[in-house]
């Protein structure tokens, strides 16, 4: 069953304004429930202008989007929308402002009109999801906690409010690699245990092919490729891309340029390192 | 990106884009003084067709510019018609119980051109002129009264400094408006009160991230030894030219000897 359907989807911004610029053009896809999806593109291709359609944020300037059934151009829809999407922005520590790590969490749940109860039980459950100990850091201000700890704790936001389409953009940028580890160690969990369809927006494309079930690669709001990993990486549409590709897949597809009868559908650096091995053994 | 702000500066140019900032500032403040001082309609018309020039010779497309704001067109109607209504003298036509007057209908058009030029020109003067420029133009103008003791130098840089950070700002309460957005703020709600809370939520974390960014930039300047002082240089010095004279001799004939004639 697809959770997000969007047709021939544009959009524009400051039409009839000497500013106007496409941000989108014609973009058709589809999510299906309780699938990874990953958006690949490089600054100002669109996709943070995307993937706020999807939590009502914006409506297209042309084409349509349906949102878990209903079509998300209608106002009255599209206000309650981040109550099913949650959507985490990138830097999302930025934005907490209350005085605790607790009321920061509660934040969302208040505004969805949970109990007391409820709210105590979520906020405790996203917390010890991120991986943060809810004894510890409950009644402290969030700007006291690290970097690290301050993202996990606005993704634990997000994640209290129980979303059924979980959209993140650029989630790990800037953090050190093990915080990096921790932000993916927890949406794999919330993929996995709750089957949450998760959509993830990256622009280095090695962080999501491992662990996407599709990919989307945008390049100045044109849908360039969308399929699996394997066939997305495979396929000539990648070629001219400028994308971040990891150092192996950049060699890879140097090799197919130059010629050589190569398959670049290659997730990780072992595999890379076998198909050019192959090739090697083949051209002796 | 973003929605077009208000008289936002767009890089052209020009012969108007071209001309040197103190000049501009000067026009600028010489036309807006001319209007509320001289209220003789043929000076009034003269400055009229003197701001159509230099829209035309800006090459702006002033539709777009006017379209953009309704405020001001509902400001220029009310002014148009309660002038028109509530002035006495000889009623001209009258609907229903309103009596329009000639001297209201005068009174009325002179009121909206003035309203009118003093939106266009200082308009214009923010739509051709970087914010750089406008700063140092400014700091230039009021140099004189650093004899005063009065530090214009470091005033210019706080001018210069917040110009600068204003879109920026704009941009980020807008990044962070849709982020609350998307955890529920109550925006719309219809109880004051609670719209104040939900302008908190987006109020608070825009303020912390200003004092971060002031923090990180004073920082940044006292790496590279800025002291404040008046010995700054700059890369481009403002150049005094024969279009700025020649745009000079304008203004004065056209906003100055008026003044004396009607």
């Amino acid at each position: 069953m697809a959770v997000i359907d969007i047709k021939n989807l544009s959009y524009i911004y400051g039409p009839g304004t000497p500013y106007e610029k496409k941000a989108l053009e014609d973009i058709s896809f589809s999510v299906e429930k309780g699938e990874l999806l990953g958006i690949v593109g490089s600054n100002g291709s669109g996709k943070s202008t995307l993937i706020q359609h999807f939590n009502g944020l914006l409506s297209p300037t042309s084409g349509s989007i349906s949102v878990l059934g209903f079509d998300a151009r209608d106002k009255k829809y599209r206000d309650q929308l981040w109550q099913k999407v949650g959507l985490v922005f990138q830097f999302p520590e930025q934005q907490l402002f209350e005085a605790s790590v607790f009321a920061e969490l509660a934040y969302g749940l208040k505004n969805m009109g949970l109990k007391h109860d409820e709210i105590e039980y979520r906020v405790q459950e996203a917390l010890e999801s991120v991986g943060l100990a809810a004894k510890q850091v409950l009644d402290s201000s969030p700007l006291c906690l690290s970097g690290g700890m301050r993202r996990r704790a606005a993704v634990a936001c997000i994640l209290a409010m129980k979303p059924e389409i979980l959209v993140m953009d650029e989630p790990t940028a800037g953090l050190d690699p093990e915080g990096c580890a921790q932000i993916w160690g927890t949406i794999k969990k919330i993929h996995k245990e709750q089957g949450t369809t998760v959509i993830m927006v990256s622009h280095y494309i090695n962080e999501l092919v491992l662990l996407a079930d599709r990919i989307m690669v945008l390049e100045n709001g044109v849908m360039e490729a969308w399929g699996p990993p394997r066939k997305v990486l495979g396929g000539e549409d990648m070629l001219n891309i400028d994308v971040l590709l990891p150092d192996y897949l950049k060699l890879l597809y140097e090799l197919k340029k130059k010629g050589a009868k190569i398959n670049t559908g290659m997730l990780t650096l072992e595999e890379a390192a076998g198909e050019i091995a192959r090739i090697l053994r083949r051209s002796e | 990106m973003k929605k077009m702000t208000l008289g936002q500066y767009l890089p052209g140019d020009s012969l108007i884009h071209r001309l040197d900032p103190r000049t501009k500032l000067i026009g600028c403040m010489a036309v807006i003084i001319t209007i509320l001082v001289n209220d003789h309609w043929l000076g009034l018309c003269i400055i009229t067709l003197f701001i159509a020039m230099i829209i035309i010779m800006a090459k702006i497309d002033v539709r777009a510019v006017l379209r953009g704001v309704k405020w001001l067109w509902l400001l220029l109607t009310l002014t148009f018609f309660f002038q028109a209504i509530l002035t006495e003298g000889d009623p001209l036509f009258h609907l229903g119980p309103m009596i329009f007057s000639q001297e209201g209908l005068s009174l009325g058009i002179i009121t909206v051109l003035r309203l009118l030029i003093l939106y266009l020109s200082s308009t214009i003067l923010t739509m051709t002129t970087s914010s750089m420029k406008l700063a140092g133009g400014m700091e230039a103008l009021l140099s004189p009264l650093s004899y005063l003791r009065i530090p214009v130098y470091q005033l210019a840089m706080l001018i210069n400094v917040s110009l600068r950070f204003i879109p920026t700002i704009i941009e980020e309460a807008e990044t962070i408006s849709r982020a609350q957005k998307s955890r529920g703020a109550p925006f719309n709600s219809p109880k004051r009160s609670i719209q104040l809370r939900a302008a908190l939520a987006v109020l608070i974390p825009l303020i912390a991230a200003s004092l971060q960014r002031a923090t990180d930039l004073a920082a940044a300047m006292e790496s590279r030894c800025y002291t404040g002082g008046a010995n700054q240089s700059r890369l481009k010095n403002l150049h005094y030219g024969t279009n700025d004279f020649m745009a000079f001799m304008l203004i004065v004939m056209v906003c100055i000897l008026p003044c004396f004639y009607f």
